[in-house]
């Protein structure tokens, strides 16, 4: 098939106002990134299994609600990691990579589920399982996902 | 469970990265296929399940207009948005439930219409981790594979021993998009870094392609062939997303495969399973499955691969088709995994047929760092 550098653009409106969508994620969400901005991470812990989700979420496997927030620490392990290679997807497209990305699963002190971040300040031979690392703050955080997006060694 | 349903034929399309076909036409032939197999005609299926996903074809409802291909015309026809695997569970349901005879199975997709593994970017959690572009199949699988090197001491070149022996083993599959007979850890080792320690032939190619498996009651089955591929057993189990469970062991399959097991009467897989299809997206999974299925004990799979014993001439083959390293069409995946462990208990499986196959064990996944699985067993007279 031949490649097509132009695609087509339809003019309209997709009216989402007329959906009612439900989600409980928002609210929750909304309070976890108010957390960020006073750099506090915030997780929520399940009534029935003890479970602490950083994220929160707002059901539990073991069909419980979590509801009570706890703060977790901003300093952890890393527990798994991968470095990216020539080849890599950002979102939805293959890219390049300039420069290696460490991508580190990290288990927050106190939080139960994994988070998933990019390491720095950390030549890549130096990266193992078990190493202690901490979220590296912005100076003035926004309340923003990418507040918590990188983490250095502790 | 004793002759309760069998497989009665079965079908795939050649598999490529690229098939100049339409979904519909891939169904199509998938569903003719079949048939032929089982030398019956479209009169005689009662219902069709099909295997397909919104997401990978870029459209909602995935089974629009696959009715006519599919040979559903007229009959009832439901979808799973799974793998095939998982629509060979339903079929056989709507079997033992009595009010159908004969299922046919289909599941079809094609990876050249979308971008590379994107569709593990749609499974993950849609307020955090998809809004941080970290985590896509190759990256989440990549931490899996490093969770489990950590745990059990399995190095770089054992995983690529995977690839090397299912790559070998697909040069005796004509159907397969990698066949590679002079394949070295070498050169797996010096083929593309994705994200470390996954290269590019330790990842399934995307793949086209469709299979389809026609099941049929027991009564059914004897009247349509003399020689009837019955399941023996099944186990499925869900694990959490990958976030919220241990990523170096893969708890769910071994929850499936002991149920399968279970029902099939079988209390040590590595003596009684003859052969073994499993669903390895990635090499590092089959030694990770190795353990969940019990071939070996928790941490041996390494030194299971290096024993010999899952080689074609083993004690135990797994993947003699060249399993899902060597095609790996969506949703058709698995259940190729159905069609070709039943290949091998019927004796037709070619080039690259085990001797001697009574019982097979076939394995299906879906979700990141497979996160679901479902375990057949299978076996003849």
């Amino acid at each position: 098939m031949e490649m097509k550098s132009e695609t087509t653009s339809i003019p309209g409106n997709w009216r989402l106002d007329q959906f009612r969508w439900k989600t409980e994620q928002v609210k929750l969400m909304g309070k976890f990134l108010a957390g960020l901005k006073e750099k506090q991470v915030l997780g929520l812990k399940c009534p029935g299994c003890g479970l602490v989700y950083v994220p929160p979420k707002p059901f539990c496997r073991c069909l419980e609600r979590p509801e009570k927030w706890v703060e977790v620490s901003d300093e952890g392990v890393v527990t798994t990691f991968t470095f990216s290679g020539t080849w890599a997807f950002r979102g939805f497209e293959e890219a390049d990579e300039s420069e290696t990305r460490i991508i580190v699963g990290i288990k927050l002190d106190g939080a139960d589920t994994l988070g998933l971040s990019l390491l720095q300040g950390s030549d890549p031979a130096d990266v193992d399982v078990g190493m202690r690392i901490k979220i590296r703050w912005p100076d003035a955080p926004e309340g923003a996902l990418k507040d918590i997006l990188f983490v250095e060694p502790a | 469970m004793e002759k309760q349903v069998a497989i009665v034929g079965y079908a795939q399309t050649g598999y490529g990265s690229y098939v100049d076909a339409s979904r519909e036409i891939l169904v199509l032939e998938a569903a003719a296929g079949a048939l032929r197999s089982a030398g019956i005609s479209r009169e005689v299926l009662d219902t069709v399940v099909t295997a397909t996903n919104d997401y990978m074809d870029g459209r909602t409802i995935s089974n629009m207009r696959l009715v006519e291909p599919s040979g559903a015309w007229f009959k009832d026809e439901s979808k799973v948005e799974m793998d095939g695997a998982y629509a060979v569970l339903y079929a056989m349901m709507r079997i033992l439930s009595g009010d159908h005879d004969v299922a046919m199975v289909i599941g079809a997709s094609q990876a050249s219409v979308y971008p590379t593994y994107i569709p593990g970017v749609m499974m993950l959690d849609p307020t955090f981790d998809r809004e941080r572009w970290l985590l896509n199949e190759v990256s989440a699988g990549a931490l899996q594979a490093r969770a489990y090197m950590d745990a059990y001491g399995a190095t770089e070149e054992q995983i690529a021993g995977i690839s090397v022996k299912n790559l070998r083993n697909a040069a005796g599959n004509p159907l397969a998009v990698r066949r590679m007979p002079v394949l070295t850890v070498d050169d797996v080792m010096d083929s593309r870094m994705l994200y470390s320690p996954i290269r590019e032939l330790n990842a399934f190619p995307p793949s086209d392609g469709a299979c389809s498996v026609i099941l049929a009651s027991s009564e059914k089955a004897e009247q349509i062939t003399d020689n009837p591929v019955w399941i023996h057993g099944v186990g499925f189990s869900h694990d959490s997303y990958l976030t919220e469970r241990p990523l170096d062991k893969l708890g769910s399959l071994k929850q499936a495969a002991d149920r399968a097991y279970a029902a099939a009467g079988i209390s040590d897989a590595k003596d009684q399973v003859d052969v073994a299809e499993v669903h390895e997206n990635f090499s590092h999974e089959e030694l990770m499955a190795y353990e969940a299925l019990g071939f070996c004990g928790e941490g041996r799979g390494s030194a299971l691969l290096e024993s010999g014993a899952t080689k074609m001439n083993g004690e135990l083959p797994v993947n003699p088709s060249g399993g899902a390293l060597a095609a790996n069409a969506a949703c058709a995946a698995g259940l190729a995994r159905i069609a070709e462990a039943a290949l091998q208990v019927r004796g037709e499986a070619g080039s690259h047929q085990v001797k001697g196959v009574k019982t097979a064990l076939a394995h299906g996944q879906t979700g990141l760092c497979a996160q679901e699985n479902i375990v057949f067993i299978l076996g003849g007279e």
